[in-house]
């Protein structure tokens, strides 16, 4: 655990943080988050001491840093910054493998080491003997998180890694970066000024503002309950919106109201005029090809057919969800994992989810 | 015309031998202003402020005096003060100091362009001061003054026939000896001049292969662009 306790940090008589007081738990992603200025980076400095504060203690595992080497410590904290950070004149190898040749591995085991890395940040070995100036911004992100990761760092800090990266890459990089998170439980200080990134990555979130602790907490109890208003506005009028990203599909997909056919033939038109809700799937062995839903349109009664379908993974969320549906004018989705069919969402199920946060 | 070739080819070996004196003279002064150059670059860098303030001065007064100036002083005004120097070092001593205050901006340019965040980098993953200037800093700077140390050492060769005024056997007195006794001034300052010509271009192109060798793909490109 890392624990600040009365931390400030004055240049030149104006405090650029004042005060901090807040744990950071083991095994989780805390994202520090706040306006530009608002300390948030020298927050993280101050953790591996590249910045030295002006007053209060910084605990790593209940023992002051300041008792720890510098250099010692630094080792055992990973750091990523936005791209800057790899080594021109290094390779894709030397460059991930300073920190093993600092601690003087044998060779066989900084070897194992690199492979094991890459594959982690499902990087080619072919990219061994690559420069960083030959690779793409989302590239050059992953050796830097598998140099931080080099020697195993208990603790990694992370400054707005994905800040120079395209959307569509950006997007690509969280989902990675969740994943390997989820192998590797290390703890995440991660700083971020986009509140999207903050809901989508962290387990707990620290809200600062002018060197200031707004508030922290849980993810959720921070979403469902701000403290106050610039809480409410860093977290923007769609909280409840951006509350389904922390939702995940698998815990709503249901089959409820469900029938599965394999042929048109064997459809049962009582069981769909019975509730509105009622749905009958064609499905053809693995693939979902259709449904059948009940219509009542000006007292015309019709069973209509849909092959037009949303289809979504298990681990989207329903926000996620939630596009896709506006996107394609649908009000149900399709959960499947790979050829498993789960369930459906309905739009009802997910507006529903959005009441109960208010 | 044969008859001139002829000569030339007569004169060679002397010719050659001051020809050798300007290359040894060229090498020695690069070498004490490398030295001294990057000494006072990273003094200028990282030394406290009044040694900061002094490598300024030591670089514009060097960069504002004629080197014809300084050899003077160096040869002829030092005895005065009971200094004497022979006449190669003082040379050598002139041309280096001067190119130590081109050479010292050549490395503080390429070093302060590598950035600070090299330098966070280093540490952040737990190098230490000194290991971070080795692994990271010097490695990236030399790579990106070599286009400008390449320039410096034209330079000092080409002002090595300077060395003359002090009575040193090189390409250019050789030269002048040999036209004393000939009287062929036009062949043997053209013959000169190739030479002159050929040392430059070989020095120049080596220096750019070197360069080559050592280019980290994508890299001086980019910074280039």
């Amino acid at each position: 655990m890392i624990r600040l306790k009365n931390i400030s940090k004055k240049y030149n008589n104006t405090y650029a943080v004042k005060n901090l007081n807040f744990d950071i738990c083991n095994g989780c992603i805390t994202m520090i988050i706040g306006p530009s200025g608002c300390g948030k980076t020298t927050t993280l400095r101050m953790i591996n001491r590249l910045v030295e504060p002006s007053n209060g203690e910084i605990f790593i595992n209940n023992k002051n840093i300041l008792d720890y080497n510098p250099v010692a410590l630094r080792r055992n904290i990973g750091y990523v910054i936005q791209e800057i950070g790899l080594f021109p004149h290094y390779n894709v190898e030397e460059n991930i493998t300073v920190v093993p040749k600092l601690l003087k591995w044998g060779k066989d085991k900084i070897k194992k080491r690199v492979d094991e890395l890459l594959d982690l940040v499902s990087l080619n070995p072919e990219y061994k003997q690559k420069y960083p100036h030959q690779l793409s911004g989302g590239e050059k992100q992953r050796v830097g998180l598998a140099r931080a990761l080099a020697s195993d760092p208990e603790i990694l800090l992370m400054d707005e890694p994905f800040g120079a990266i395209d959307p569509i890459n950006r997007t690509k990089l969280h989902e990675s970066f969740m994943e390997i998170q989820k192998k590797i439980k290390k703890t995440i200080v991660f700083v971020t000024h986009d509140i999207n990134e903050a809901i989508k990555l962290g387990d707990n979130l620290v809200i600062l503002k002018k060197g200031m602790l707004v508030q922290n907490g849980k993810l959720k109890t921070v979403l469902n309950n701000p403290k106050n208003n610039f809480v409410k506005s860093l977290l923007g009028e769609d909280r409840n919106l951006k509350g389904l990203v922390l939702k995940k599909s698998y815990d709503f997909a249901n089959k409820k109201y469900l029938k599965i056919i394999k042929n048109k033939n064997e459809i049962d038109k009582t069981f769909l005029k019975k509730d509105k809700r009622n749905l009958i799937i064609l499905k053809d062995k693995k693939r979902i090809k259709g449904y059948f839903k009940y219509q009542n349109k000006n007292n015309e009664e019709k069973i209509k057919y849909y092959s037009n379908i949303v289809k979504a993974g298990k681990y989207s969320n329903l926000r996620e969800i939630l596009s896709k549906m506006m996107e394609f004018g649908e009000d149900v989705a399709f959960i499947c994992s790979k050829d498993i069919f789960l369930g459906v969402i309905r739009l009802a199920d997910i507006l529903k989810e959005m009441g109960s946060n208010l | 015309m044969i008859e001139s070739i002829l000569f030339v080819f007569e004169n060679m070996p002397l010719l050659l031998k001051g020809a050798l004196v300007a290359v040894e003279l060229t090498v020695l002064s690069i070498l004490l202003g490398m030295v001294v150059g990057l000494l006072v670059a990273i003094l200028r860098l990282y030394g406290p402020k009044y040694v900061k303030k002094l490598m300024k001065i030591y670089e514009w007064v060097l960069r504002g005096l004629p080197i014809l100036v300084i050899l003077f002083i160096i040869y002829f005004g030092f005895p005065s003060l009971g200094v004497n120097i022979p006449a190669f070092i003082s040379a050598v001593l002139g041309l280096g100091l001067r190119s130590s205050a081109y050479q010292a901006q050549i490395y503080r340019g390429a070093i302060q362009s590598i950035g600070v965040e090299q330098v966070e980098a280093g540490l952040s993953i737990g190098m230490n001061r000194a290991k971070t200037m080795l692994y990271v800093i010097v490695p990236q700077a030399i790579r990106l003054s070599l286009p400008g140390f390449t320039n410096e050492f034209t330079i000092v060769l080409k002002d090595s026939p300077l060395a003359y005024a002090l009575g040193i056997a090189e390409l250019l007195k050789q030269g002048r000896n040999i036209i004393v006794t000939s009287f062929r001034p036009f062949t043997i300052y053209l013959t000169c001049a190739i030479i002159y010509f050929l040392l430059f271009h070989f020095f120049y192109y080596l220096f750019r292969k070197i360069a080559e060798v050592y280019e980290v793909p994508g890299y001086i490109m980019s910074k280039k662009s």
